[in-house]
């Protein structure tokens, strides 16, 4: 039955849900009761139930739009009841609580209800009352209130208690209630209301056990199981006029069977045995209250409505907005994925942009997938394969081999360019890419485009799982990568898991302070998006802090505004703020370092890390200081280990502040209580650019404590009109069609595509496309006919056919200079093979081979490459820097008055050495720690340790494998810092590099054994044992190398 | 139904909210004929009867005890009570003269006393042309040779709840929503819900409905009718009704349950 009714009221239920926004902002921000138009949202209220009540399915009936509507009505009918007035009886309370809470479940606001509820409760109820209508009621409140609470196996233990002893004492109670109710016919309804509570008791029975064990009583079919008796429970109220029950039951109905639908067990029924033993670890995790029952909504709509694990498409494209547990999607696929091509123990290739999701995910999925015995390995980004990733890639027994492998898209490029799916003899059958909108970013989205293309072409087995933020096109994608054989999965109504609130603040004048300056105080107003956001007509005052700045003048520039905004809601909890460059960001955490924020009783994590920083950065690191104030930062300055820990304590709510740069906003997978940006951009080699909406709304989609349900506060600061006009503009900025790199980068070099070859040097970028290019050709086994056929190779890639459609004339000088290029690298004797194994362009492979000078196999010895006295580093250095690859980041190391190799040699071997950062910063950098930390982590270590490898490949191609195995050691050194084979694998398994050497000499007798055995010898190593191999040093590495493994 | 049976007795109309009106029952075939056809059905509920077992049967289903309750719900026993028959004579009054619908039998919906809402006597549907209005009311039957009577002063509490708590009607107009969904009674009820909510909870109609077997006089209103008078203001309109009837009030059920005779 459809009533259209609440359509007529559209205008009242916007004014409602205005209030509500503007309660929201009142009451979260400054802690005020509003005064709000009751009539209204009651009214409101009432329009919303009658039509949510007239939506409700009956059994077995689906209808997609109907499903819809109540999903919209009920959420906001839940907004609304969340700020009527609750009634003061604790029963009547507790039943209106039930009701909102169902309308939550049935607008998909389950989460929040859930933490809701865990955090505010509801009144005492006489539970134990000697009265059996108070009693009755009581119980079937607070079972059912536990049901969608869930909270871990702790509620559903309780409700099965609660029921049985409602069974135990009715014989004691009934009676005697009924013989109290005064009248017959009182007596018959009272009798008639009681039935229906039982029914509604056994319906908790039935959906408790469900939860946990996926069956009641042999039954999987639960939604018939609960059906019966809820239609048991409504029957009686034909015959007496029983409002309470009647009112209820419907509701809670219709939310039961939603819950059913969100259980994990539902989602995931009868795909395969994996699967399950996956849901029945996560639905057990030690009975505690990590434990799993549901799904969100998007993971809902991707795995069971839109079928994706039913599925056998080849290529889906998975567009859901932030903090949609977009992992365990991927998992799922996984799992299916492994269990598909089991017999040929095929392995998952899930990719991820940075070192740092690289470790998180690793983490998760290690965690997860242990008890099923699906081992999970990472190789490091580094564009080099070491000794220690060869074993573990090829490992043999079929018990220590990986499934999962967890890497970046550049690294995976490399390794099966240069033959790896064949080499570790198992096919690869699903890529996962996380963050697959990255494939619009410049160079590393093409090389990430034509990566995909490539194993689309090569690897029989592959299957794709790209997983984006909203994207207008992503059929458009999925059908490149699986054709016909493809599938889009998009959430485009924006769920979120808890309310946001987006707004610009500015400086307001206040009264003279004297002849010249003048007071201040700050306006924080929300902005209208295009994202369900709360937004209200009207500013909060934001009180000056005259610590941070004392006049107006002061406190008109962004990071004063900013500073001051985050003092403010730091009240709220945790804040980050964003700054564009590390200088800035620095600066702006010095500005927080107010006698206010001093920390009174450091925490012990925190004098960890602060300890963990006299160790590795110096005593006098600034960061330690600020530590002092709940203040940290966050940057690519900083070693990786120590943004990890910085992370881990952010999470757990020890700092005030995190001062970050703005890139980490594409990194953070944690919630914030608020997000105060001093600025929206970044600096990247193209200058300053504005973030992307995909980055911009992944950090405000991070925004509030959704354990606590918190509003999320995001606040853009503005320095002036015009600067809040252009945040606006910038916030509101749509997201596009995720188009390929190579159109932006075509139309750029327009009158240059002529001759691609000459191109790579000024343009680096381009390197990937042409290195696609030799690839393919060799790949097809050097065809004459190469050129001829070169437009179906380009067939491949997301971008050359949209960019003919789009701008034919760019496509066809496109065309042309690769059809120039492509009779170059089918001359003879190019050194084609080189291209695969450097991941360098031909013309770089060729530029090496024209200065290689004196390097040649014998340049390359293990002992005395790193050696003090030995001038070959020097010497490779210095060809490296003429590579249009790696040029720049080199050059940004060394500065434009270093031009040969020195002074990068220099630092390497310090590097390797196992000189502290702060010594290195010492000796090359003025002392600058942090310029040092970003030179090393951001460009050195990654550069180097490629461009080495490059070179090995190059210059030592004639050693035999035993040779190049040992030698191949060799960059690995430079990226990981340690000088010996034992600490590189060491140093994969996550341990800090101060601590390597010692360690590896610790574990000495087990440093052969594969990985994933070493790393068991590790996580059984005691504090003592830490301790034993490097003295006191020892319980702090310990420590930080529990918290990087994801295990503290 | 012919309503030539009713005859006036007093009537104030006072272009207010409130309108009181005294109606003598004659002792007529026309009065009789609606006792037993109109009041009767209203009273007795034959269906009721067996779906009871149904519910009995059911409880082992939700694995607790049902020997006590079946005690209670013991189909046999369907004695009615005066109070029953006065609300079923004052339902089909209304259905008659006031053009209120009842989308269920009230009869049915026998109240628990310890229900967090009062349920009142009569919620229904007031049909006047093309306009919908919710109706609620209260029903009381008092022989007293006291003017007003004193249930008159209960009545006069139960109407100003009514009047003055938006939630209970709220949550009487929910549970009516449950009566009209899905039948042909649902676009009346959102008609009148309309008119409900646009009024900011004004526009709808209460009812009071008394039973005498006394001689007519205003007094058995007027005093309830000048109480109320502060607490409405239109659109709401508050109808008092006394129905005077023929023969003692102790005599209803039986004229109900007699057919066929004068």
């Amino acid at each position: 039955m459809e009533i259209n009714f609440a359509e007529d009221f559209s205008e009242q239920r916007n004014n409602a849900l205005d209030l509500y926004d503007l309660h929201q902002i009142y009451s979260e921000i400054l802690q005020q009761e509003i005064d709000v138009d009751l009539s209204l949202l009651d009214s409101v209220s009432l329009v919303l139930e009658i039509e949510i009540i007239s939506l409700v399915p009956h059994q077995n009936e689906f209808d997609e739009r109907k499903l819809e509507l109540l999903r919209k009505y009920a959420a906001e009918a839940f907004r609304i009841n969340r700020i009527l007035p609750q009634p003061e009886e604790p029963l009547h309370c507790a039943r209106h609580l039930l009701k909102t809470a169902s309308l939550a479940v049935l607008g998909d606001r389950g989460a929040d209800i859930s933490r809701i509820l865990k955090t505010e409760g509801w009144p005492q109820l006489p539970i134990n009352s000697d009265d059996w209508h108070d009693r009755t009621w009581s119980t079937i409140v607070d079972v059912w209130l536990r049901l969608i609470r869930k909270n871990g196996w702790e509620d559903r233990d309780i409700v099965l208690k609660r029921i049985a002893e409602l069974r135990e004492h009715q014989n004691q109670y009934e009676r005697n209630y009924l013989d109290s109710v005064e009248t017959q016919s009182g007596k018959k309804a009272a009798a008639l209301e009681l039935i229906g509570l039982y029914h509604l008791a056994r319906a908790a029975e039935i959906f408790a056990r469900f939860i946990t064990d996926g069956v009641v009583d042999g039954d999987y079919q639960i939604k018939y199981l609960l059906e019966a008796q809820f239609e048991k429970a409504l029957k009686p109220c034909k015959h007496a006029m029983l409002v309470d029950l009647q009112l209820m039951t419907p509701l809670l109905r219709a939310s039961a069977l939603q819950m059913v639908e969100n259980s994990i067990w539902t989602v995931t029924r009868s795909v395969n045995t994996r699967v399950t033993d996956f849901v029945k670890n996560l639905v057990d995790r030690g009975r505690g209250n990590r434990a799993l029952f549901e799904v969100l909504p998007p993971q809902r709509l991707t795995l069971a409505e839109k079928g994706l694990l039913g599925s056998s498409r080849r290529a889906v494209v998975v567009c859901l907005p932030t903090s949609s547990g977009k992992t365990m999607i991927a998992q799922f696929r996984i799992l299916q994925a492994l269990n598909q091509f089991d017999q040929e123990q095929g392995w998952v290739a899930y990719l991820a942009p940075t070192r740092a999701l690289v470790n998180q995910v690793t983490s998760q999925l290690r965690t997860d997938f242990e008890p099923l015995s699906v081992i999970v390995e990472k190789v490091s980004p580094a564009l080099e394969i070491d000794s220690v990733e060869m074993d573990l890639l090829q490992e043999r027994s079929q018990k220590q081999q990986f499934r999962v492998l967890v890497t970046t898209p550049e690294k995976l490029d490399l390794m099966l360019r240069q033959g790896w799916e064949n080499k570790i003899g198992r096919p690869l059958t699903l890529i996962v890419v996380d963050e697959a909108h990255n494939i619009q970013m410049g160079s590393r989205g093409l090389k990430l485009e034509l990566l995909l293309a490539t194993i689309n072409k090569e690897c029989e087995k592959a299957q794709f799982l790209l997983l984006t933020p909203f994207i207008n096109n992503a059929k458009e994608v999925a059908r490149w990568l699986g054709g016909t054989n493809s599938d889009d999965i998009s959430l485009t109504l924006d769920w979120q898991p808890n309310d946001r609130a987006i707004g610009i603040v500015k400086t307001v004048k206040g009264a003279p302070l004297n002849k010249r300056s003048f007071d201040y105080k700050l306006s924080f107003k929300t902005v209208h998006t295009n994202r369900k956001t709360i937004n209200a007509d009207c500013e909060i005052p934001i009180p000056n802090q005259s610590e941070i700045a004392k006049t107006y003048a002061q406190a008109s520039k962004s990071s004063e505004i900013a500073a001051i905004a985050a003092q403010f809601f730091q009240e709220r909890g945790p804040v980050i703020l964003m700054h564009s460059r590390i200088d800035w960001v620095w600066a702006l955490a010095d500005k927080l370092k107010i006698e206010e924020n001093r920390q009174t009783n450091l925490h012990d994590d925190i004098r960890l890390l602060q300890d963990y920083l006299g160790l590795e950065l110096g005593e006098n690191f600034p960061l330690i200081d600020l530590l002092e104030y709940g203040i940290a930062v966050h940057h690519a300055g900083l070693p990786e280990e120590v943004r990890i820990i910085i992370e881990w304590l952010f999470q757990k709510g020890r700092l005030k502040f995190l001062v970050a740069t703005t890139t980490i906003a594409q990194g953070i997978n944690f919630p914030v209580s608020g997000v105060v940006m001093a600025s929206h951009q970044f600096f990247s080699q193209n200058g300053v650019v504005d973030m992307s909406p995909e980055d911009f709304w992944n950090i405000a989609g991070r925004a509030g404590r959704i354990s606590q349900g918190q509003l999320g506060i995001v606040a853009l600061a503005a320095d002036n009109e015009e600067k809040a006009d252009k945040l606006q503009d910038f916030i509101n900025k749509q997201t596009e069609d995720l188009n390929s790199a190579l159109i932006r980068m075509s139309i750029e070099a327009e009158d240059k595509l002529n001759d691609l070859g000459k191109l790579v040097y000024s343009k680096p970028e381009w390197s990937s496309f042409l290195q696609y290019l030799t690839h393919s050709y060799q790949q097809m086994g050097k065809p004459s006919t190469f050129t001829q056929q070169v437009e179906q190779v380009l067939r491949g890639t997301l971008g050359f056919e949209t960019l003919k459609t789009r701008n034919s004339s760019i496509a066809q000088k496109l065309l042309n200079g690769i059809h120039k290029y492509c009779d170059d690298i089918q001359k003879v004797n190019q050194p084609l093979g080189l291209v695969d194994s450097t991941g360098f362009s031909l013309q770089s492979v060729k530029t090496i081979l024209a200065n290689r000078g004196g390097i040649n196999e014998s340049s390359w010895n293990s002992t005395t490459l790193y050696a003090s006295d030995n001038s070959t580093l020097q010497d490779m250095m210095g060809i490296l820097l003429r590579v249009p690859e790696i040029r720049d980041d080199l050059k940004q190391i060394i500065g434009d008055n270093n031009p040969d190799g020195n002074k990068l040699a220099e630092i390497l071997k310090d590097w390797v050495d196992g000189s502290p950062v702060n010594k290195i910063a010492d000796t090359h950098f003025d002392g600058d720690v942090t310029k040092c930390g970003q030179m090393l982590f951001g460009n050195l270590t990654q550069t180097a340790s490629w461009g080495l490898s490059a070179l090995l490949s190059i210059t030592a191609n004639n050693l035999d494998e035993e040779e190049k195995k040992e030698l191949n050691n060799l960059p690995a050194k430079a990226y990981y810092g340690v000088n010996s084979n034992e600490a590189i694998k060491i140093r994969l398994l996550g341990v800090p590099r101060l601590a390597a050497a010692e360690l590896a000499q610790k574990l000495h007798p087990f440093i052969d054994e594969p990985i994933s055995k070493l790393r068991k010898q590790l996580n059984g190593l005691s504090q003592t044992e830490w301790n034993q191999a490097m003295g006191e040093r020892g319980k702090i590495y310990c420590k930080v190398w529990r918290i990087i493994e994801g295990i503290e | 139904m012919n309503q030539s049976f009713l005859k006036m007795a007093y009537e104030d109309k006072n272009d207010g909210c409130i309108t009181l009106m005294g109606l003598e029952c004659t002792d007529t075939k026309d009065f009789n004929s609606f006792l037993n056809s109109n009041v009767r059905n209203r009273l007795y509920d034959i269906e009721l009867a067996d779906e009871f077992i149904e519910h009995i049967n059911g409880i082992p289903t939700a694995k607790m005890e049902s020997e006590v309750l079946a005690d209670i719900l013991n189909p046999h026993q369907q004695e009615k009570s005066k109070s029953d028959a006065c609300e079923a004579l004052a339902e089909a009054f209304l259905e008659m003269h006031d053009q209120v619908v009842f989308p269920w039998n009230m009869q049915r919906d026998k109240r628990n006393p310890r229900a967090s809402l009062p349920g009142p006597d009569v919620i229904g549907i007031v049909e006047a042309g093309s306009e919908s209005r919710f109706a609620f009311g209260e029903v009381k039957g008092s022989s007293h040779e006291q003017f007003p009577p004193s249930v008159m002063y209960g009545m006069e509490g139960q109407l100003r709840k009514l009047i003055n708590n938006q939630v209970i009607r709220r949550g009487l107009i929910l549970w009516l929503f449950s009566k009209v969904k899905g039948n042909s009674h649902l676009d009346r009820f959102l008609e009148a819900l309309k008119a409900y909510i646009i009024s900011e909870y004004k526009n709808y109609v209460l009812f009071g409905v008394l039973l005498r077997d006394t001689r007519p006089t205003q007094k058995d209103l007027s005093n309830t009718a000048t109480q109320l008078t502060n607490n409405l203001s239109l659109p709401t309109k508050c109808n008092l009704t006394a129905l005077y009837l023929p023969w003692p009030l102790d005599d209803l059920i039986s004229r109900i349950n007699a057919s066929g005779t004068i």
